[in-house]
């Protein structure tokens, strides 16, 4: 059977980590959607705030008509790319035609939803069937563009609003924050790379599913992210604070410039992080940290797990 | 028959302007696309190609227009047509083949060839490679020293023809998973059930629409099937101009030209699936049709107990013996082999050991010509023997060797022989170049499809068969019931009908100087010529003794019928 655009349904999939509050936010405004998503997946990476037991009580009061709640409790924090990797997998599991991601920090306006399955019916009709995903227009919390989830827009961006659709720019690389992910996608193409933990994940499995045919930005369907601050990032901001996290981003985008791009990228790259820490001066030894992480790009290249298949153990 | 609504009645009449092979290969190609993509709407751009060219109709290439917009064609005809299927399982749009995803545009370029179109341009204009090309030098400069070369590959042919080989894998989701080598694991997709009401169907697989022996045998079970009050589905699977598209036999039937490669997933060949789905299938023939005996393990596996009969016709040289290795390898799938000749039936029961009931040697004889009715042609002139050559112009039926010895016989005796070359096909400049070449051309008469083949053994003394190889040729037949002797090459099964003093070496050598005696002897004697008649007219009675095909699968399609 073929479904038509109202027999579609939708796994709403939100990652959480000791964000407490904001997750509170956030399921409030997955509970305002003028198009309700079927399933509500939240996949807690086992945070220490209390997150556990508000989810387990929210479970117990659930009463939300015609909505399923699955509540993921993960034995160990395995970062946005891993608790990711899990929610999709089980949105999967529960036989969703969409899974809509994001993380525990971003609130998606109350038309949010049915804006993005709308925008996404739209590029089928004009694009053909192959449509990867449709992502939203991510806001900071004070109405300005966020800085950090901007999708990168195709050569050839304004060919639906050439079409009449002025909501919609063709994207490939997109974050995490409310993106719409067809179930074929993530049979043909799988889950993110779990192994990644955190950071580039999203650009990487963006990138992996738009290789035929681009995504969709919906420029109507809006999620607030409610981040620190709204300041986009460069590898000449590393101090020691916030060093771990670059760590895992050298590692992952050196990782993807070598063995899906090949050595002249992964050399570009190089070249580009060692000129950006030189001229945001920082300091020697974390520099040296991050070199050692290129070293260990030359190894580090995971196998992609599908949805279908048993998940293969990180090694 | 229409799996789909067209956006307009004006594209309606713009389709029926074309000619009826056009409008039905049209059909054929929109019928595959509303069958596997049910739901939708399809913009259709339909082209003109060139008559070198195939059609397209169900490829990649029209999904991606890289035969036609991408080559700056301009679409004769563009439509919307909206697919009215009702499916009973879920079909994806979405395909790959390999490692590539198969983009969809919503677009669907169909590209069709001029009614004129024939193999010999296609040929004419495919791309020589340096071997191909020094080949073709020998086809016409030294064709007695290539085929000694030839005989050699036939003989290893043969020996690998008797080879076993292990039973064919079914192509499961799980088989092809356990490979590893996939662009991602496959999932199982299974076919829903019939409508209670759904029109009974019979699928008949073919090789193509045009002519040849197996497909004039196909032809016939279309009208076998229609009698016995299913709906023949005929799928054929090789590309071709397919001007037999237009016969009077094909009205009323669905036609599915496949070209290749399809939109098909792992596990799961999606046109089979939806015609499954959209009929109450009672059984499959297959006549020649390697695409529908690779996905004869899906039938069984999911609709156990519609009956699958195959019909095989000759043993080839190549490819381990052709379609009879293809039936052996799969026989677990296969419930009745037909075979025509009691070679294959030999080859396929003692050589490859499959079980004698399932074999059944049913004769392409017709019967309602029988020995009584049949009566011997007398010799046109008492001075001169028509010699004709009937067959598609094609690399099996050895045009040269008939050639050479036309050469060899208007040398020995000038004048004495008159020679008929009937048939028309790929190697019609190779004929051309080779009769020239030889000094024949004005001693050969060429005669076309635009002749009634009738009208050749009409004007004809004796039938030569130069083959590489065959079955039981149906023109042997022919020429039998119109009351002329054949000479034949001692190919396939061909000694069940043609006694010893009939038959020559298997080489053009051989072919040649056997052949050349024989007709001598025709020549000087017209007892000789009646007594050859006799004994091949005394076999063919023996023959027709058989239950014949027709009469065989007419029984068969009763029980399909009983077992719904």
């Amino acid at each position: 059977m073929t479904k038509n655009n109202t027999e579609q349904t939708v796994a709403a999939v939100v990652v959480t980590f000791n964000r407490l509050e904001k997750l509170k936010t956030v399921l409030q405004s997955l509970e305002a959607q003028t198009k309700l998503p079927e399933q509500f997946i939240i996949v807690n990476n086992a945070s220490t705030d209390g997150t556990d037991q508000f989810l387990e009580k929210y479970k117990s009061n659930f009463s939300l008509e015609g909505v399923q709640l699955e509540v993921i409790h993960l034995p160990e924090n395995v970062g946005g790319a891993g608790g990711f990797s899990a929610g999709m997998r089980r949105g999967y599991e529960l036989g969703a035609d969409f899974v809509w991601i994001f993380d525990d920090d971003g609130y998606p306006q109350p038309d949010a939803l049915a804006k993005l399955v709308d925008g996404f019916n739209t590029a089928v009709d004009e694009l053909g069937p192959d449509v990867p995903f449709a992502c939203s227009m991510v806001k900071y919390i004070d109405g300005t563009i966020c800085e950090m989830n901007n999708p990168v827009p195709t050569w050839d961006w304004g060919r639906l609003q050439a079409l009449g659709h002025s909501n919609l720019v063709m994207v490939t690389s997109a974050s995490f924050v409310s993106v719409l992910i067809p179930r074929w996608i993530m049979e043909a193409y799988g889950l993110p790379y779990k192994e990644y933990f955190i950071w580039f994940d999203d650009a990487e499995y963006t990138l992996r599913i738009t290789k035929v045919c681009p995504g969709v930005e919906v420029l109507d369907s809006v999620v607030m992210h409610d981040m620190g601050v709204n300041k986009g990032v460069n590898f000449s901001m590393i101090d020691e604070k916030n060093a771990w996290k670059f760590a895992y981003g050298v590692r992952n985008q050196g990782s993807y410039r070598l063995h899906h791009e090949g050595k002249a990228k992964f050399l570009l790259f190089c070249a580009n992080v060692a000129i950006q820490m030189r001229r945001g001066g920082v300091a020697r030894k974390l520099r040296r940290q991050m070199y050692s992480k290129m070293w260990e790009a030359l190894r580090f290249n995971p196998s992609v797990d599908y949805p279908q298949q048993a998940a293969k153990e990180v090694e | 028959m229409h799996f789909y609504e067209l956006d307009s009645l004006e594209n309606r009449e713009k389709i029926n302007s074309l000619s009826i092979r056009q409008q039905r290969l049209i059909e054929s190609a929109v019928n595959y696309h509303s069958l596997i993509q049910p739901g939708r709407t399809l913009h259709y751009k339909i082209y003109m190609g060139e008559s070198w060219q195939y059609p397209r109709l169900t490829d990649t290439s029209t999904l991606n227009g890289v035969l036609t917009e991408s080559a700056d064609l301009t679409p004769v005809l563009e439509f919307d047509a909206t697919s009215t299927v009702q499916p009973h399982s879920v079909f994806s749009p979405h395909y790959f083949s390999g490692d590539e995803q198969i983009l969809d545009r919503n677009i669907r370029y169909i590209l069709l060839t001029p009614d004129e179109a024939t193999d010999i341009d296609v040929e004419a204009n495919s791309p020589r490679r340096k071997l191909s090309r020094i080949y073709s030098k020998l086809e016409v400069h030294a064709p007695v020293l290539l085929d000694d070369m030839r005989e050699l590959r036939r003989k290893q042919g043969e020996a690998d023809g008797r080879k076993h080989e292990k039973h064919m894998e079914a192509q499961t989701v799980e088989h092809v998973n356990a490979q590893g080598d996939v662009q991602h694991p496959w999932v199982e997709v299974i076919p829903g059930t019939p409508a209670p009401d759904a029109t009974k169907a019979v699928i008949i697989a073919m090789h193509w629409l045009q002519g040849g022996g197996a497909e004039r045998w196909a032809l016939e079970t279309v009208d076998l099937v229609k009698k016995a009050g299913f709906l023949p589905v005929i799928i054929t699977d090789r590309d071709s101009h397919q001007p037999w598209i237009t016969r009077p036999e094909f009205d009323d039937t669905l036609i599915i030209n496949l070209t290749m490669p399809l939109q098909e997933r792992v596990g799961d060949p999606t046109i089979l699936r939806a015609l499954f789905e959209q009929f109450n299938v009672c059984g499959l023939l297959i006549h020649h049709c390697q695409w529908v005996y690779d996905n004869i393990w899906w039938v069984k596996k999911y609709f156990p107990r519609t009956p699958v009969m195959d019909s095989l016709h000759i043993v080839e040289y190549k490819f381990g013996g052709g379609y009879p290795r293809e039936s052996v390898l799969r026989d677990n799938w296969i419930d009745i082999h037909h075979v025509i000749s009691p070679q294959l039936e030999t080859w396929m029961t003692e050589i490859h050991g499959i079980n004698k009931d399932k074999v059944v040697d049913a004769p392409l004889v017709d019967l309602t010509v029988n020995g009584e009715d049949r009566t011997y042609q007398k010799r046109h002139s008492d001075d001169k023997l028509t010699v004709a050559f009937v067959g598609r112009l094609a690399r099996q039926k050895r045009l040269e060797a008939f050639i050479l010895l036309a050469a060899k016989m208007e040398k020995m005796h000038p004048g004495a022989y008159r020679f008929i070359m009937h048939g028309s096909g790929s190697m019609g400049l190779v004929r051309d170049e080779i009769a020239e070449r030889l000094g024949v051309a004005d001693i050969i008469e060429f005669r076309g499809n635009e002749t009634k083949v009738s009208k050749t053994y009409e004007d004809s003394d004796v039938l030569v068969i130069s083959s590489i190889n065959e079955g039981i040729t149906l023109t042997t037949i022919e020429a039998l019931n119109a009351g002329i002797p054949v000479l034949s090459a001692n190919v396939g099964s061909q000694y069940t009908l043609i006694p010893p003093q009939g038959l020559s070496g298997r080489s053009t050598r051989q072919f040649v100087r056997d052949t050349s005696r024989s007709l001598e002897h025709l020549l000087t004697d017209e007892t000789n010529r009646k007594n050859l008649w006799n004994a091949e007219n005394a076999r063919l009675n023996q023959f027709a003794q058989l239950e014949t095909a027709t009469a065989f699968v007419s029984r068969v399609l009763e029980d399909w019928k009983k077992n719904d």
